[in-house]
């Protein structure tokens, strides 16, 4: 049973907090730079060989990222398929996150674990699998990363948010963070850096990952191979320049003080001392990069150090609150979930915010719900409507697409199998996780608001996918051990393998329609170069480089927005030019590009032919000419337009 | 404890007037890339996180970054809606932030090395 951390005995104020905690434990000079090696036995002192099979690991991981960016250059990505990138990757780019893999394990079953080593192993891994987009493509891919690049170039041109123009604007916050960084660091405009984006917000979650996985246990092999864990499943794509790639940083953060400081949890039977022969267990928690061991079981600070870890959770969640619609609903969400399981003492906090986040919406966000109110409201518990839009809409398209999503579900389902066996064998040995499970399964519950555009099914993996993965790694090491066996060896390497061949097809499986070429660019510069201010700008699909500047200066519409209300090859047409001629636009322009034909295909948005036939059509109608053609971009624009 | 402490307030104070030079001088961008966004990254969360004393560095640099992002929305967001949007004078506000910071530490300091 759970029971409240004992409360620290008074003391002179002039006496640091830390000092009392761990008088228990007697703090000793760490012959490491990163952290005392719990549970591995005294460490084998600077021999030859022992430098050598340090280093083994660490050459391999190096030779695999060379092979990696030399492999790149060959990359011909106008072959890529519905298979994505994997479909024109080469064989060694293919086998370097492998080799990465192979040289973490090999370092995970050192004695002693070298955590040095482990982290250039995870920075290596986030290097081979979050930038190799930016290498191999020519611009920056993604047509939402060039939205939301529109979207800081009107806050930063204009030094004002317009709330009625959509719902970014009334959730700004990290559009003006980008706007602010863009003009002090004195760039041009944000798209330049869009490109490696994920690895950084890869990055940047390492240290919440770590201060909440240090949480549950003190074995710190598992919690670096959930760290492994974690990122060779995210292949949801939610770390591109966007607000939710930064909120989910904060997400992580706030949840891991919260866990660290303020829970509530132990486990029913602490670390053996057998495993820790040469020196007495710390309390619990251990350090994973500090150099004096911190119990996190129980409040290490005094009530002024809670007070202000306190106001930090409320500071960041204030930040999260004008910047994502989602996040703080599933920070809410969790630390209610956690608060009522007298799972986190902080018992008001779920009250203050939802006073923060309805104050938020309420006051800031009512132009944008007074257009949207019903819509959003109506999507509240109808499950049909939700699954349709999360599931089934999902599992359509072309064959290849089909089996990108066929290995999305595979992957997914084998890591939530492996979290469950990680919790009975967890379970088994007397670990409490209950803290774990309830934040993997809270974000769930979100699907009975609403679809969240189909995408809410992932979001909630995703806000899952720390506790899931952490749980996936407790089945290998569900306890703390001295030596690791060849078989959990082979497991954990193998588990790797097939959970790394899962996220080359999921996380860049829609590379074809999600990388852009110069021509494309240059066609959508040439369309804000001549389109009169105010002009219709309708492309076929989204998937276009577009709206990086003149975000409120034309009128943007998609073919496939236009289609709902008509069918046939004729209507399509049809359609399209009754929307082009409506002559309340100074200008109409159609954009048909690569991208969007790629959309069409594996998405099979339109029949067979449709869009072939709307071209065509719109070639010998006399009521658009033709006005800019490259090999990867047409534009049409109306003959009789004002322009 | 002490070397530490005036560790950070060296780096604050440092990379504050950087921040303040370089944003003065517009110099070219990379140099700037360079200087102000790992400044606005750690410093004036570091300002911040630093009065909480926590026993493990990389807690207080994860906190500080943590704290940064936050204040670096929460003020840029205030002064847009305030209708005061001046991105430079917001750095040079969270530069004195991190001077104020950086200055507290180095005096703190002293008794404890004394």
């Amino acid at each position: 049973m759970p029971t409240e951390p004992e409360r620290e005995p008074e003391r002179p104020a002039s006496v640091p907090a830390l000092r009392v905690v761990t008088s228990t434990v007697q703090p000793r000079a760490s012959p490491y730079p990163f952290g005392i090696p719990l549970g591995d036995g005294p460490p084998s002192r600077g021999t030859r060989a022992a430098r050598a099979t340090a280093a083994g690991p660490v050459l391999l991981t190096l030779a695999a990222v060379l092979a990696w960016a030399n492999g790149l250059r060959s990359v011909d990505l106008s072959r890529t398929s519905d298979l994505g990138l994997a479909s024109v990757l080469p064989v060694l780019v293919l086998a370097a996150p492998a080799v990465v893999t192979v040289a973490f394990v090999w370092t995970l079953r050192q004695r002693p674990l070298r955590q040095p080593l482990l982290v250039v192993h995870v920075a290596a891994l986030l290097v081979v699998l979050y930038g190799m987009t930016a290498v191999v493509e020519t611009v920056p891919g993604l047509n939402v990363a060039w939205r939301h690049a529109g979207i800081v170039d009107y806050i930063a041109s204009n030094g004002r948010v317009d709330p009625t123009l959509d719902a970014y604007f009334n959730w700004p916050g990290f559009f003006i963070l980008s706007a602010f960084l863009t003009d002090v660091a004195g760039l041009k405009n944000v798209i330049s850096i869009t490109e490696w984006a994920p690895a950084f917000f890869n990055l940047l979650y390492l240290g919440p990952l770590l201060l909440l996985f240090t949480r549950a246990t003190t074995d710190r092999r598992l919690v670096w191979l959930a760290v492994w864990f974690f990122y060779v499943s995210n292949w949801i794509k939610q770390d591109y320049f966007a607000p939710q790639a930064l909120t989910y940083f904060l997400y992580l953060l706030i949840l891991a003080i919260l866990l660290r400081w303020f829970g509530r949890d132990w486990s029913r039977r602490p670390a053996p001392a057998r495993f820790l022969p040469w020196r007495p267990p710390p309390p619990a928690g251990g350090t994973i990069l500090g150099s004096r061991p911190v119990t996190a079981f129980n409040p290490t600070e005094g009530p002024r150090h809670r007070s202000g870890l306190m106001a930090i959770v409320v500071l960041l969640f204030a930040a999260a609150v004008p910047s994502h619609q989602l996040t703080p609903f599933a920070i809410l969400v969790a630390v209610t979930a956690l608060v009522a399981l007298g799972r986190c003492s902080a018992r008001g906090l779920p009250v203050l915010m939802a006073v923060m986040l309805v104050a938020w919406i309420t006051f800031m966000t009512s132009p944008f719900l007074a257009g949207h109110l019903s819509v959003l409201s109506g999507q509240v518990g109808q499950v049909k409507t939700i699954a349709a839009a999360n599931v089934a809409d999902r599992l359509q398209g072309s064959a290849g697409h089909l089996l990108v999503v066929q290995i999305r579900v595979a992957t997914t389902m084998m890591l939530w199998a492996l979290a469950v066996l990680g919790l009975i064998r967890r379970r088994r040995r007397g670990h409490d996780d209950v803290s774990f499970t309830v934040l993997a399964l809270a974000p769930f519950p979100l699907l009975l608001l609403q679809n969240y555009g189909g995408e809410l099914l992932l979001r909630a993996y995703f806000f899952s996918l720390p506790f899931v993965a952490f749980l996936a790694a407790t089945s290998f090491f569900p306890e703390p051990s001295s030596r690791v066996r060849w078989r959990t060896t082979v497991a954990v390497a193998a588990a790797g393998a097939v959970l790394l061949a899962g996220f080359v097809f999921a996380r860049y499986g829609n590379e074809r329609i999600d990388y852009f070429t110069p021509a494309e660019v240059q066609a959508v510069q040439y369309l804000y170069r001549t389109a009169p201010s105010g002009s219709l700008l309708l492309a076929v699909t989204p998937d276009l480089p577009w709206k990086f500047q003149g975000y409120a200066s034309y009128k943007y519409r998609t073919v496939l927005g236009l289609k709902s209300s008509g069918s046939g090859n004729e209507n399509l047409l049809r359609r399209v030019l009754r929307e082009m001629g409506t002559n309340r636009w100074p200008g109409a322009y159609i954009i048909i590009s690569r991208s969007q034909r790629a959309y069409v295909d594996a998405f099979e948005s339109l029949r067979p032919g449709d869009l072939e036939r709307l071209e065509l059509g719109l070639r010998r109608s006399p009521a658009v000419q033709l006005v800019y053609q490259s090999q990867d971009a047409t534009i049409f624009s109306l003959r009789n337009g004002r322009s | 404890m002490a070397r530490r402490s005036q560790h950070w307030g060296v780096v604050m104070i440092a990379a504050s007037f950087c921040a303040g030079i370089v944003t003065a001088a517009s110099p070219l961008p990379p140099v700037r890339v360079a200087v102000v966004l790992p400044f606005l990254l750690v410093c004036p969360g570091m300002a911040v996180v630093r009065r909480l004393r926590l026993a493990e560095w990389w807690t207080e640099l994860l906190l500080a970054v943590g704290v940064s992002i936050a204040l670096d929305i929460l003020l840029s967001s205030a002064m847009l809606y305030a209708g005061l949007w001046s991105p430079r004078m917001l750095l040079l506000g969270l530069a004195g932030l991190s001077l104020v910071g950086g200055t507290y530490e180095l005096l703190q300091a002293a008794p404890e090395q004394a």
